[in-house]
């Protein structure tokens, strides 16, 4: 089971810095409601190619910051993206964006 | 074909400066204090991280949001060292990688890709595209900060051989014992000058002048007392002419050339009677005592317009036959076309 926040590994990564990863954190979450905003537009077009893109941008910069779960999750979407196939990307987006709850409810402690 | 002279005979403001082929490689590209690097990425979170992680270690960093942006940045401050994502709107890191290789730069860019995945596809694709390394996100800082040294010692080795062929190139156009360009650079930059002058309808001046009884010095004092005078005499030439403009090479034993860009026939025939005059007028000192020295000057120039444009040989022939003439007359003299 993926953890939701990783956020020992992450601090130790940013050598202890509480402060900068408080600052990486809301940067994160305000540019992920951006992503998620163009993920459910692209999704309404049905434009794969844009789902993998945002996708994937979410995916790199959540493992980034420990949001291990919601990497996974945005791993599967631009599977999806990728391969072309959107009948089950509704379902992924919206575990995306569960998973994006969890990390900013965990993270805000 | 009335060229203004664009020269008229200079005062001494260019006293005292010693006139040697410039040495490139100082100033615009020294080493920097701190290593600057560019990091590209799409994510704010990914600049901000990245950002955080180099700063710490000392780093100057500047961002890019993507491969365009990227560009921009270099071209307005260049950056030794390029970090950048792979996938990102607008123009990717491959993509980005390509364009960079594809130009030239004021040294090399060390370039190091970071992808989310590892496959052996993707690498082979990266380092075929230009990149010199990559890292697997999310990167750990020990690993980013090994790389970036890597990458820096590459970087110095690529410096300090390109300092040693600029220095390499400069001696293959320098006397060694004045400093002044030699006949080599004289020989290949003479037809340049004039191409580029031609092109304009500017002028052009050349002064080949030779110390008088020269044989008499090395013979009565000594062969390091007539390099001494070698010396002292290339000082006074090279301190008389505009830097970056004029320049002096010595085509041999005591013969040395001038040549004066944008002057006319009127301003070298000033500039070398000026130059006759400071030889003569002050012994040039030396380990043996006080040498006086005099010496003779064959005046030719590429008259503005375009009815008259000799090649290098044809004006150096004038030159040369000015000078002889200025020899037979009994040296220490000037002599120009038409016995002005």
């Amino acid at each position: 089971m993926a953890e939701i926040f990783r956020r020992h590994e992450v601090l130790e990564r940013l050598e202890g810095d509480e402060d900068l990863l408080r600052e990486l954190v809301d940067i994160f979450l305000t540019q992920s409601r951006v992503q998620l905003e163009e993920l459910t537009a692209a999704l309404a077009l049905g434009d794969a190619a844009a789902i993998r893109h945002q996708a994937h941008s979410l995916k790199g910069a959540a493992a980034g910051l420990g949001a291990e779960a919601l990497s996974h999750r945005a791993a599967q979407l631009e599977q999806a993206g990728r391969e072309g196939d959107l009948t089950a990307a509704p379902a992924l987006l919206q575990a995306v964006q569960e998973e994006l709850q969890r990390f900013q409810q965990t993270a805000a402690v | 074909m009335s060229g203004q002279p664009t020269r008229v005979a200079a005062d001494g403001a260019g006293e005292g400066r010693v006139l040697t082929p410039p040495c490139h490689g100082d100033l615009q590209t020294a080493v920097p204090d701190a290593w600057t690097v560019l990091v590209v990425d799409d994510h704010p979170v990914a600049r901000r991280l990245l950002e955080a992680q180099l700063e710490r270690e000392g780093y100057l960093v500047i961002t890019a949001a993507n491969g365009r942006e990227a560009l921009e940045r270099l071209s307005g401050r260049f950056c030794p060292l390029v970090l950048t994502d792979w996938m990102m709107p607008e123009m990717d890191g491959l993509e980005l990688c390509r364009a960079i290789r594809g130009r030239e730069w004021d040294s090399y860019i060390y370039l190091i890709l970071l992808t989310a995945r590892d496959s052996l596809d993707d690498v082979l694709m990266g380092l075929e595209a230009g990149a010199d390394d990559y890292l697997v996100k999310p990167v750990h800082p020990m690993e980013l900060s090994a790389r970036l040294r890597t990458g820096r010692r590459i970087l110095a080795l690529e410096r300090t051989l390109r300092d040693r062929n600029r220095e390499i190139a400069r001696l293959a156009v320098t006397d060694p014992l004045t400093g002044v360009y030699n006949r080599r650079y004289l020989m290949e930059n003479l037809p340049r000058e004039l191409a580029r002058v031609r092109r304009y309808g500017h002028p052009l001046g050349l002064i080949m002048c030779d110390l008088d009884h020269f044989k008499e010095v090395n013979d009565t004092l000594g062969h390091a007392v007539g390099d001494e005078v070698l010396k002292e005499f290339t000082r006074r030439l090279a301190g008389q002419v505009r830097q970056g403009v004029d320049w002096l090479a010595r085509c041999g034993g005591e013969e040395f050339v001038l040549v004066l860009p944008e002057t006319d026939l009127a301003g070298s025939l000033a500039v070398a009677r000026r130059l006759r005059h400071l030889v003569a007028a002050t012994p040039f000192a030396t380990t043996a005592g006080p040498v006086r020295v005099t010496a003779s000057f064959g005046v030719a120039a590429r008259p503005p317009g375009e009815a008259d444009s000799p090649d290098a040989e044809a004006l150096l022939a004038r030159a040369d036959a000015c000078l002889y003439q200025a020899k037979a007359a009994g040296r220490n003299r000037v002599a120009g076309p038409g016995g002005r």
